[in-house]
């Protein structure tokens, strides 16, 4: 095949501040309808919108995070369109003047796909189709968004994916939006065009709007570019258009409304006109940004740690700050590493759990216990257990550690052996005549008479010493 | 009343010492408005004001102090959001429309006490000079009732000159408080833009509106300026600068104050306007101010200014009358998109539709030929230009009207010659510098004239004391029909 | 400088802006406009080349405001002058959307 699809992305992001962009209103997903609104954000006569500081922020945290220069003269703009889901009969958007310009996603394969902007605006209502009426919930009305617009870079559906990823993953770390896009929090308008490789110049855009699912997406683009394909080589020419995705079919289909190329007579909002910054409040976000996950991937692999582990760890801001304040305190990183891997994740079962991470113990208690293995006083094998029995509220870590070791303190492993040997002398006959897993049934008896207490490697070496200068049992 | 230079003054005298109950009081002033001989009401609020009125009077007659403003009947341009009350911008779009909230100017003289007596009739959505656009009916000049009362804030002028209340509050986006205060003989205040709130001012232009007293005296809207100027957070273009306030310097000494006559607005106009005018500067040469004049080529596109800004702006904050939320409908409708154009068919009248169109060629043209574009500069260069003419003088004064009060169907079929009729008075706006109309005199008709004063933006004290200095010179305002015996 | 407003551009313009023009009004309400577009944009004609100066420039930003909730009012009267409304939503006739 001598085509290359040419695809950018524009992606809006609800961002998770207390209120919306323009009023005080609580934004909650799944409220009763018209019940998280007020005479702003439904646009009643009269009614001024007043900008909403932390919007700026995190539009310039997300920036920042991608290298964007940050527009200290950027403006709002109104948008000019009428739909029932659109109170005003504009949208305070941007335009001219996007508050971030630039800037670039890296993917895995180290691709980068360029930023052409980044801009502020709120959300419509919601509209619902029914029995010959409409019906309108102005419940996300002035939700803030941004819209991150890409440069027509995505070669292939693998790298659409790959780039959704980036920004949602992006979003949650900054604690800027959850990201979650069932919920409608990230959404994409996807422009595919496709052109002969060699070729310099663009073919013409179909655009794809509102996707919510990566898959869909996938999917759609997969689609779209081998429609496209199919008409050029067939010598016919394709129609700037917007398409919906069909789940069903798995297709791109036409819509039925004309296609109303749409004056939406920009100009600058007059209620706000320019947005409030300066340099030294640019200057402040970027000191408070948080360390990226690719910067933490980095570092981790310095200390040791393998390359799979610190991925998965760095994927969750929670759980990665979690490490990083253990390891202030001690020193065995991959030890760390590899219970959270290991035990921590498999507690916090869901994709939710983990990004969440509500664990009933803190960095200083797992440093406790690692400390403890370090030194030698816990096995692995124990210390899991009393990981889990704390993560379970079985009790707290550092009670469950103390009395572990008391209880250590507390017997001689040696003289437990001979007791377990004199409990087993079958078990030790056999194990002498060839029956490996007979030696089982010695350490089970030491476990029991410890209560799980005893170091099982210790217990092994002790027991096989006095099994080998055994003269009573023989 | 000439004693107090005010009659909110008087009024709170007469409350005070009991002369008047303010249940009394309100009742004379609602009977005058029964009559409805100026159509100067859309709205009373009888109930509403008879039991505020009980109020107040409970709070004297227990010995309690009442505030300056508390009893004092006021009358409310229809655009200002007034909860529970309905609110029709004068137009049928909004007819039946009930605010579930207060405008903050409106808040704050509740919490002073005023009385409201009800909404005043406009030009619909405040488009217009002459108060005929109203779906409501037009309003007669008090003075003459073959006369216009001015616009768009007609309603508000005629309750005032008229004896309907004791203030009312309007709006002003290109001259609306100003031309019919000139035209009734009375008072009208257009604060700097930033100074009072817009929150809950059903908008015209946004970066031109503000909402201003008409009163009949200087001091009166000294009173009333400082009382609704504040910082209200629910608007963004609101100053939160301490304001300059008036009160306490209305009665300063103005000798040497500097006082600029713009060229361009003395020639071409009304003779007797143009001589009342050199009155008005000789009176001021004789309380001391020097005068000069100067000349600024560039306000001869002020209104090419204005209406391009103004209509671009106003397109779109109309753009909401859909009949979806709240508005006009009509009863029957196939869908969405018909309830949509035949709401707006039929709830805006002529005027409004016109500029409206106007709006979306300019704002629609942005591509090819961007005049708004250009009145912006144009704007941004007029604002500079006055910044520098007000390094040499304190005050600008120039006529308020090329005319005074003219007839009903005075434009007839020609809406230009309409939007003349704010000349004088546009250049404020776009600049965002505060104007005051003060009455200077009367024409062979009897019919009144006013004289407007500019000063730098937020310096309402000085524009307030130079008007205040030349009242004093030339008291000659008058209630000429209603309430007006009690002073 | 005369912009030519012919009466397919008053239509197209009444069509963005969501009005309806009759028939018999269209010949005057195009007149009308034509006076009044040419009126306005004699902007066109001005010649400045100044750049604005400091006092614009220092014009006031638009002001941020706190990330602090308020109550949201409620559902009645947000729907209190609806055209029609049925279980909290607005509700709109329609037939051919």
């Amino acid at each position: 095949m001598n085509y290359e699809l040419i695809c950018g992305l524009e992606t809006h992001i609800e961002l998770a501040t207390d209120t919306k962009i323009f009023c005080s209103c609580r934004p909650k997903f799944g409220a009763e309808p018209n019940t998280t609104c007020c005479p702003v954000c439904v646009g009643m006569p009269g009614t001024l919108p007043v900008l909403n500081e932390k919007v700026i922020k995190y539009a310039i945290m997300m920036g920042l995070a991608f290298g964007c220069e940050i527009n200290l003269n950027s403006i709002m703009e109104r948008k000019n369109y009428v739909y029932p889901d659109l109170p005003k009969a504009y949208q305070i958007s941007q335009n001219s003047a996007p508050i971030c310009i630039g800037g670039e996603v890296v993917l895995p394969n180290n691709r980068k796909i360029r930023i052409h902007h980044i801009h502020i605006e709120e959300d419509a209502g919601k509209i619902i189709n029914k029995n010959g009426s409409i019906f309108v919930d102005y419940n996300r009305g002035g939700t803030p968004l941004i819209e991150i617009v890409s440069e027509p870079d995505i070669r292939s559906p693998e790298e659409a994916k790959e780039y959704i990823e980036k920004l949602q993953q992006t979003a949650k770390y900054l604690k800027i939006s959850d990201g979650r896009m069932q919920e409608g929090s990230l959404r994409c308008d996807v422009n595919v065009s496709v052109r002969k490789i060699g070729d310099e110049n663009f073919g013409t855009r179909v655009e794809i709007k509102n996707m919510n699912s990566i898959t869909f997406i996938v999917n759609a683009i997969d689609y779209e570019f081998k429609r496209q394909v199919e008409i050029l080589a067939e010598g016919k020419k394709i129609a700037q258009e917007t398409r919906r995705y069909e789940e069903k079919l798995n297709q791109t289909q036409g819509m039925r409304e004309k296609e109303n190329v749409t004056n939406y007579r920009y100009f600058a909002e007059p209620d706000i006109r320019k947005v409030n910054l300066n340099k030294e409040f640019v200057e402040g976000i970027q000191r408070e940004l948080p360390e990226l996950p690719d910067l933490r991937i980095k570092r981790y692999k310095t200390l040791g740690i393998s390359s799979k582990s610190a991925e998965l760890i760095a994927r969750y801001v929670r759980i990665s700050d979690f490490l990083d304040e253990t390891l202030k305190k001690c020193k065995n990183p991959n030890i760390a590493a590899n219970f959270i891997i290991g035990t921590i994740f498999s507690h916090l079962n869901t994709e939710a759990d983990k990004e969440e991470f509500k664990i009933p113990l803190n960095s200083n208690e797992f440093c406790y216990l690692i400390d403890l293995i370090s030194k030698n006083e816990i096995d692995q094998n124990n210390a899991k257990q009393i990981l889990i029995k704390s993560l379970e509220k079985k009790g707290s870590l550092k009670q469950l550690c103390d009395e572990f070791t008391k209880i250590k303190i507390d017997f001689d492993i040696s003289s437990i052996c001979e007791e377990a040997m004199s409990l087993n002398k079958q078990a030790i006959l056999d194990y002498k005549n060839g029956t490996e897993k007979a030696f089982q049934a010695i350490l089970g008896t030491v476990m029991k008479l410890t209560h799980g207490k005893a170091n099982a490697e210790e217990a092994k070496k002790i027991v096989q010493e006095k099994i080998k200068n055994d003269k009573i049992f023989i | 009343m000439k004693s107090h230079r005010s009659i909110i003054l008087k009024i709170h005298e007469l409350l005070e010492t009991k002369k008047i109950s303010c249940v009394e009081l309100i009742k004379k002033y609602l009977d005058e408005i029964k009559k409805n001989k100026f159509n100067a009401y859309i709205t009373v609020t009888e109930n509403e004001a008879l039991n505020s009125a009980a109020l107040v009077d409970k709070k004297i007659s227990s010995g309690q102090e009442i505030k300056l403003l508390e009893g004092i009947p006021v009358s409310l341009k229809d655009v200002i959001s007034t909860k529970g009350i309905r609110t029709t911008c004068g137009s049928r779009m909004l007819e039946n429309y009930v605010p579930i909230y207060n405008a903050t100017c409106w808040e704050i003289l509740k919490n002073n006490g005023a009385i409201l007596l009800g909404k005043n009739n406009q030009d619909e959505f405040a488009m217009g000079a002459s108060n005929e656009t109203s779906f409501f009916g037009p309003v007669k000049n008090p003075y003459d009732i073959t006369k216009v009362p001015g616009g768009s804030t007609g309603g508000g002028a005629a309750s005032v000159v008229g004896g309907l209340a004791a203030f009312s509050i309007g709006t002003d986006t290109g001259g609306s408080l100003r031309q019919p205060a000139s035209f009734c003989g009375i008072v009208g205040l257009k604060p700097s833009y930033g100074s009072v709130s817009r929150y809950g001012i059903i908008p015209m232009a946004s970066s031109f509106d503000q909402a201003g007293p008409l009163t009949l005296t200087v001091k009166d809207a000294s009173i009333v300026y400082d009382a609704i100027s504040k910082f209200d957070e629910k608007d963004s273009s609101s100053n939160s600068q301490a304001r300059n306030l008036t009160y306490d310097s209305l009665d300063k000494d103005i000798s040497g104050i500097r006082i600029g006559i713009p060229k361009e607005f003395m020639n071409g106009m009304n003779s007797e306007i143009i001589s009342s005018i050199k009155n008005v500067i000789k009176t001021y040469e004789n309380l001391g101010a020097k005068i000069d004049y100067f000349s600024l080529p560039e306000v001869k596109y002020a209104m090419s200014i204005y209406y391009v800004l103004m209509c671009a702006e106003a397109s779109s904050n109309l753009g909401r009358f859909d009949g979806i939320r709240y508005g006009f409908r009509p009863k029957n409708y196939n869908n969405v998109e018909d309830l949509i154009i035949r709401s707006r068919s039929e709830g805006f009248g002529d005027e409004v539709k016109r500029r409206i169109l106007l709006g979306t060629y300019i704002l629609s043209s942005s591509y090819t030929n961007n005049f708004y574009k250009k009145a912006q500069e144009l704007r941004e260069f007029l604002t500079c230009a006055f910044a520098s003419v007000f390094e040499e003088f304190d005050i600008i004064l120039l006529p308020t009207t090329p005319t005074t009060a003219f007839g009903f169907d005075y434009a007839e079929d020609d809406p230009i010659k309409m939007y003349l009729a704010d000349v004088c008075t546009v250049t404020a706006n776009e600049i965002k510098i505060p104007a005051i109309s003060i009455p200077c005199g009367f024409d062979k008709q009897n019919l009144p004239i006013g004289v407007q004063l500019f000063a730098p933006r937020f310096r309402e004290d000085i524009l307030l004391n130079a008007a205040y200095k030349y009242e004093s010179e030339n008291f000659c305002v008058k209630i000429v029909d209603g309430v007006n015996n009690l002073y | 400088m005369e912009e030519n407003i012919t009466k397919e551009k008053i239509l197209d313009l009444a069509k963005i802006a969501k009005l309806s023009i009759e028939e018999k009004d269209l010949e005057k309400i195009t007149q009308n406009m034509k006076n009044i577009i040419n009126f306005a944009i004699q902007v066109s004609e001005a010649k400045i080349s100044e750049k604005p100066c400091a006092y614009v420039l220092e014009k006031t930003k638009g002001r941020l405001r706190q990330d602090i909730v308020c109550p949201s009012f409620p559902q009645e009267e947000i729907l209190s002058g609806a055209c029609e409304s049925e279980n909290g939503f607005f509700k709109i006739k329609n037939q051919k959307f």
